[in-house]
């Protein structure tokens, strides 16, 4: 084996190196993602609950005080968005726990009500906050709506809910029920009125339902965050809500809506997004296959391009731009006499007056009109500057073809 | 390190099981990331399994010079001195201006042995080309992803300057050896320096007769003359700013070189001495005491690598240089640009120096869109056009004058004429034994 010629000298640093040297970047910029991650992570949701009633919204209009009071209490509060997970909450707790419902959007079905009604039949306790006249008419027997309450600040109980007893008055209610006509008084005699809210209307009624109870409570602002701690609001909902163990907040989100037109988003196959983003990782990859550079760039001095004739053209441009034709006829004149003084064999030093002599001569022209030409005449304008130019040109070639070689 | 277009197309290709595990169970997000984290691998093995760009011996064979529009070969020698069989694309990093046929050239090299690279260098510009480094893509062995590294190899070619006047040399010398009474014609030779005397041949001109010789011999006897020899000739070449200005596509400069290079070529055929300076403010080269092809070989080695220099020439310092070379009479020949009388005051303020020493002729390139600018007079631009060209030409002519009323010779021509213009002037000069 013959002797192994010595490496060439590498300029390109190892990858070591590069790392080394670059190391203060790459640590700013990890402990930025670091930072970026973590403040999103620990602010507790990233997008903010505005939803009225939801125990996630910390706001006047939510209820998370109402659910962090009740968890303190001991009680399982549980949130639920759709059906199934209300359902599967409920039989957890088996089939005895309380239940909020409320769905001012109106995402539930009939069928979907009478699901939920069907709980409150297994046993479990059904609180439906300021229900529409739809969940009346599945979810509660002879409830109708009986409008706004009446404008009053507070609301005496005026029953023997043991709930409502406790609280004795609560802050005025936003919608009043009443039952639904005369039969209806003598078949559910059995229904709990509280909180009158004059003709014969009720902010709170409360009926069973096999073997549990449906509770329709008009003065949902009793839950909001804003209003909880006015009067005896607090000791309302806690003694309604606090019934059982288990509490399933129900309140029914958009994958309960079964809508008769799909979304754009629904239609989408599944794959439609990862498939851009492979396509965006394939620009991505194409970038660096071309962008990627072979090696440090050439330097080399190139010349400087200048054109000798460039002081001629600018000469002419001046000459042209100033109409200096008295000065081009000049300069065309010297060299006119000059290329004659050649042609006819005359001595350099030659004057004027000689020349045109010899050329008239030779031409067979009068000596003063060649004079003229040569000489006399003063261009007024550019148009009489090419007359002239012409006629120097003429009287070359006149003496040219006159002159033998 | 670098990617390949292998795996773009290996990264598009993710679309194919993204689409058919998406379509069946959604969980295109999931066959996304498994495919990503599998494009991911397979370049990192290849990266891993690719010989080292670094681990290379570099060699290169490289002529020293070539003519300008002529043709160089440049081999590189690489040996793998790795563990590992190198696939690799490389890339010499010549000049631009070197012309090489190809920037990247492809090669494979088991690990302990050596691959020849060969790639030719075709230069369109003179002076020095050069090349620093080399650089080595090493690819592995899927072709995805591929090392690299830049690896120091110094190069370089010398450009020479053309010498297309060198056509013209088979004419000139023809008619150098008519006057050395050489060649086989007739005539007397119109040397003027007494060369020998031989018997009268019919044919003879008679004039050469020796009558004092024939006397004394029993036979007619001629003289004969040969030219002068052993004479010197000074070339002045100027670098100043005037010679970088371009006339036909070639600078003023190298014009110049043209010229001095046909008439050095003649001169040391005819038994003459030369001398090539190149000045602007300082010497920029000089070619002294070489004779015969090795003249020509210093003269276009010292030419090649001399650009312009965009300063004023500064003439004062020529009659020193000239008498620093030779005391004897010399033809000096300034090749320099008559332009105007402003710009070459200096020189006609020292011409007058050199003329009562020397014989001195003064070359100077003639721009062929001037003097053709003259007779074009169709509409108003061009006859001030034609008005500035004579403006030109009569500032040009003025300083002739001056310099010929100093003694000094004068010649112009385009590009094309200028070098056989001035080597008929110098075997004129030689005929006339004015040397």
């Amino acid at each position: 084996m013959s002797i192994a010629p010595a490496e060439a000298i590498t300029e390109t640093p190892r990858l070591r190196t590069t790392l080394r040297r670059r190391l203060f970047w790459i640590a700013a910029i990890v402990l930025a993602i670091l930072g970026a991650l973590f403040t999103v992570f620990s602010s507790a949701s990233g997008i903010p609950d505005g939803e009225r009633f939801s125990i996630g919204n910390a706001g006047a209009t939510g209820s998370r005080a109402v659910a962090e009071v009740l968890r303190q209490q001991g009680v399982d509060v549980v949130e639920a968005t759709t059906l199934d997970e209300a359902r599967s909450a409920v039989e957890e707790a088996g089939g005895r726990a309380g239940i909020l419902f409320s769905d001012a959007s109106g995402y539930l079905d009939d069928d979907g009500r009478d699901a939920v009604r069907a709980l409150a039949e297994g046993g479990a306790d059904l609180v439906l906050v300021e229900p529409g006249s739809d969940e009346l008419e599945s979810m509660a027997d002879g409830i109708a709506n009986a409008g706004a309450a009446a404008d009053d600040s507070t609301v005496g109980a005026g029953c023997a809910l043991p709930a409502a007893e406790r609280a004795g008055t609560i802050s005025q209610p936003s919608w009043a029920y009443r039952l639904l006509d005369a039969d209806a008084e003598a078949t559910r005699a059995d229904t709990v009125r509280c909180f009158p809210a004059g003709d014969d209307s009720y902010s709170l009624l409360q009926q069973p339902a096999g073997a549990g109870t449906v509770t329709v409570l008009g003065a949902g602002d009793a839950l909001t965050n804003d209003s909880v701690a006015l009067q005896g609001n607090a000791a309302l909902v806690l003694g309604l809500l606090g019934t059982h163990e288990t509490l399933v907040w129900y309140q029914p989100g958009y994958e309960d809506f079964d809508g008769a037109t799909p979304t754009l988003g629904e239609l989408t196959p599944g794959w439609v997004t990862p498939v851009i983003l492979v396509l965006l990782l394939t620009t991505v990859a194409a970038g660096i296959w071309r962008g990627r550079r072979f090696g440090p760039v050439v330097v080399e001095n190139l010349p400087v391009t200048v054109r000798a004739s460039e002081t001629m053209e600018g000469r002419a441009r001046l000459y042209a731009r100033q109409s200096a034709h008295g000065r081009a006829l000049d300069a065309l004149r010297i060299g006119t006499i000059s290329r004659l003084t050649t042609a006819l064999n005359l001595p350099r030093y030659a004057d004027v007056v000689e020349v045109s002599r010899s050329v008239a001569n030779s031409t067979g022209r009068g000596v003063d009109e060649v004079y003229d030409i040569l000489v006399g005449a003063v261009p007024r304008s550019e148009r009489e500057l090419l007359d002239y130019s012409d006629r120097l040109l003429v009287l070359e070639q006149q003496v040219a073809a006159n002159t033998p070689r | 390190m670098t990617v390949t277009g292998r795996l773009v197309a290996l990264v598009a290709l993710g679309v194919v099981p993204v689409v058919l595990i998406g379509e069946f169970y959604d969980r295109a997000l999931e066959a996304l990331l498994a495919w990503i984290v599998l494009v991911v691998v397979l370049v990192v093995i290849d990266l891993v399994a690719a010989a080292s760009p670094r681990r290379l011996g570099v060699d290169r064979t490289l002529p020293a010079r070539v003519r300008l529009g002529d043709t160089a070969t440049s081999t590189l020698y690489l040996t793998n001195t790795g563990r590992r069989m190198l696939r690799a694309v490389v890339r010499d990093a010549w000049q631009p201006s070197a012309g090489a046929s190809t920037a990247r050239l492809p090669v494979t090299i088991p690990a302990g042995e050596r691959r020849a690279l060969t790639l030719t260098l075709t230069p369109f510009r003179r002076g020095e080309r050069r090349t620093e480094r080399i650089t080595v893509r090493s690819l592995g062995p899927l072709g995805l992803a591929a090392r690299q590294a830049t690896l120091t190899a110094p190069g370089r070619i010398r450009v020479l300057p053309p010498f297309n006047a060198r056509k013209h040399l088979p004419s000139r010398l023809a008619r150098l050896r008519e006057l050395d009474g050489r060649a086989s014609v007739m005539i007397r030779g119109q040397g003027t320096e007494f060369d020998s005397l031989r018997e009268y041949v019919r044919g003879d001109d008679v004039r050469s007769i020796d009558w004092r010789a024939t006397a004394r011999h029993s036979d007619v006897m001629v003289r004969t003359w040969r030219p002068e020899r052993d004479r010197r000739v000074v070339i002045v070449i100027d670098t100043g700013r005037t010679q970088a200005a371009r006339i036909d596509d070639e600078p003023r400069i190298d014009t110049a070189f043209e010229s001095a290079l046909l008439l050095a070529a003649l001169a040391t055929r005819a038994g003459d001495r030369v001398d090539v300076i190149l000045y602007d403010r300082r010497l920029r080269g000089r070619v002294h005491g070489a004779s015969g092809p090795e003249l020509l070989s210093r003269m276009v080695d010292v030419m090649a690598p001399i650009d312009p220099d965009l300063i004023e020439m500064d003439w004062t310092a020529v009659p020193g240089l000239v008498r620093q070379g030779t005391t004897q009479r010399s033809l000096v020949v300034l090749a320099t640009a008559i332009d105007s009388p402003g710009i070459s005051r200096e020189l006609m303020a020292i011409v007058p120096q050199l003329t009562r020493d020397h014989t001195v002729v003064v070359s100077s390139v003639t721009d062929p869109d001037v003097t053709a600018g003259v007779h074009h007079r169709g509409d108003r631009e061009e006859v001030y056009r034609a008005a500035a060209a004579e403006r030109a030409l009569l500032d040009a002519a003025r300083v002739t004058t001056v310099l010929k009323r100093f003694g000094a010779d004068v010649i112009t021509g385009s590009p094309a004429e200028l070098p056989p213009a001035l080597a008929d002037r110098y075997i004129a000069l030689k005929a006339a034994g004015r040397l």
